[in-house]
C-alpha cells in the first residue's frame, strides 16, 4: 500500500519536469521517423 | 500542430481539437496507459476519456502546458482503472515498478501505513528535482510513465542491466534522503 501511495503523490510532480522526461522520447520518434 | 492552437480549439469547443491532440499526443497516452493497464482495450477507453475530460475542461480551465495537462490525467484515469478492474495484471509495467518500490517501503517489515504528508510529497519532488538530468529522466520514465526497463535501455542507448543499476541506485538514494529527512520508512 505504501508503494502504491508514494507513486500516486507522483502523479502532482511540476509540469515541466514531465515534459523534460520526455525529452529523449521526441529525439527517439524523430530518429525513427528520419530512418 | 503547436499546443496553442489545439487549446484554442478546445476553448472555441471546435471538434478538430479532439483529433489534433489525439493526432500529437495519442500514441504517448496510449503507452501511458498500457505500461498501467496492460490491455489495450482498456488503455482506449482512457484515452477517449482523458479527451473528454479535456473538452469538457480546457474551455474554462486552459493549461499551460498541454502534454503534461493529458499525460496527467491518463495516468490518474489508467491508475483508477486499474485498482477497480478486477483481473489481475502482474506483467504490467505499474506492478512491476510497485516491487521496485520495495526497496524504499518494506510492505513485509511495516506495522503500519506511512502517513503520506504534503511534507512528503514535497520532500519527494525536491529530491527528483536535485537529481542529476539523466536520473531524473530515467526515474520518472520508470515510476511516472511506467516505461519498460528494456524501452529505457533502448531510448538511452544503455544496456538493460545498467538501467535497472541506475534505477537501483536512484532508489537507494531516495530511501536514503527520506530517512535523513526524518521519515520513518
Amino acid at each position: 500500500m505504501n508503494n502504491e501511495k508514494l507513486l500516486d503523490i507522483l502523479s502532482d510532480i511540476d509540469d515541466s519536469l514531465i515534459s523534460d522526461a520526455l525529452q529523449n522520447e521526441k529525439a527517439e520518434i524523430k530518429r525513427i521517423s528520419e530512418k | 500542430m503547436d499546443d496553442g492552437l489545439i487549446i484554442e480549439l478546445f476553448r472555441k469547443q471546435d471538434n478538430s481539437a479532439i483529433t489534433e491532440a489525439d493526432k500529437k499526443y495519442g500514441k504517448l497516452l496510449m503507452k501511458l496507459a498500457i505500461g498501467i493497464l496492460c490491455s489495450k482495450e482498456e488503455a482506449e477507453e482512457v484515452i477517449n476519456d482523458t479527451l473528454l475530460a479535456a473538452w469538457n475542461n480546457i474551455r474554462n480551465n486552459p493549461p499551460d502546458n498541454l502534454q503534461a495537462y493529458l499525460c496527467k490525467i491518463t495516468r490518474n484515469l489508467a491508475l483508477n482503472k486499474f485498482r477497480s478492474s478486477k483481473a489481475k495484471k502482474r506483467n504490467s509495467e505499474y506492478v512491476l515498478s510497485l516491487d521496485e518500490m520495495g526497496d524504499i517501503f518494506s510492505e513485509a517489515d511495516s506495522t503500519e501505513e506511512i502517513f503520506f504528508s504534503k511534507e512528503l510529497q514535497n520532500f519527494l519532488f525536491g529530491f527528483i528535482k536535485a537529481l542529476p538530468d539523466e536520473q531524473r529522466r530515467i526515474f520518472l520514465r520508470r515510476y511516472w510513465f511506467f516505461d519498460s526497463i528494456k524501452d529505457i535501455a533502448a531510448s538511452w542507448g544503455i544496456s538493460e542491466s545498467k538501467a535497472k543499476t541506475l534505477l537501483f541506485r536512484t532508489r537507494k538514494k531516495l530511501k536514503e534522503y527520506l530517512e535523513k529527512e526524518g521519515f520513518n520508512i
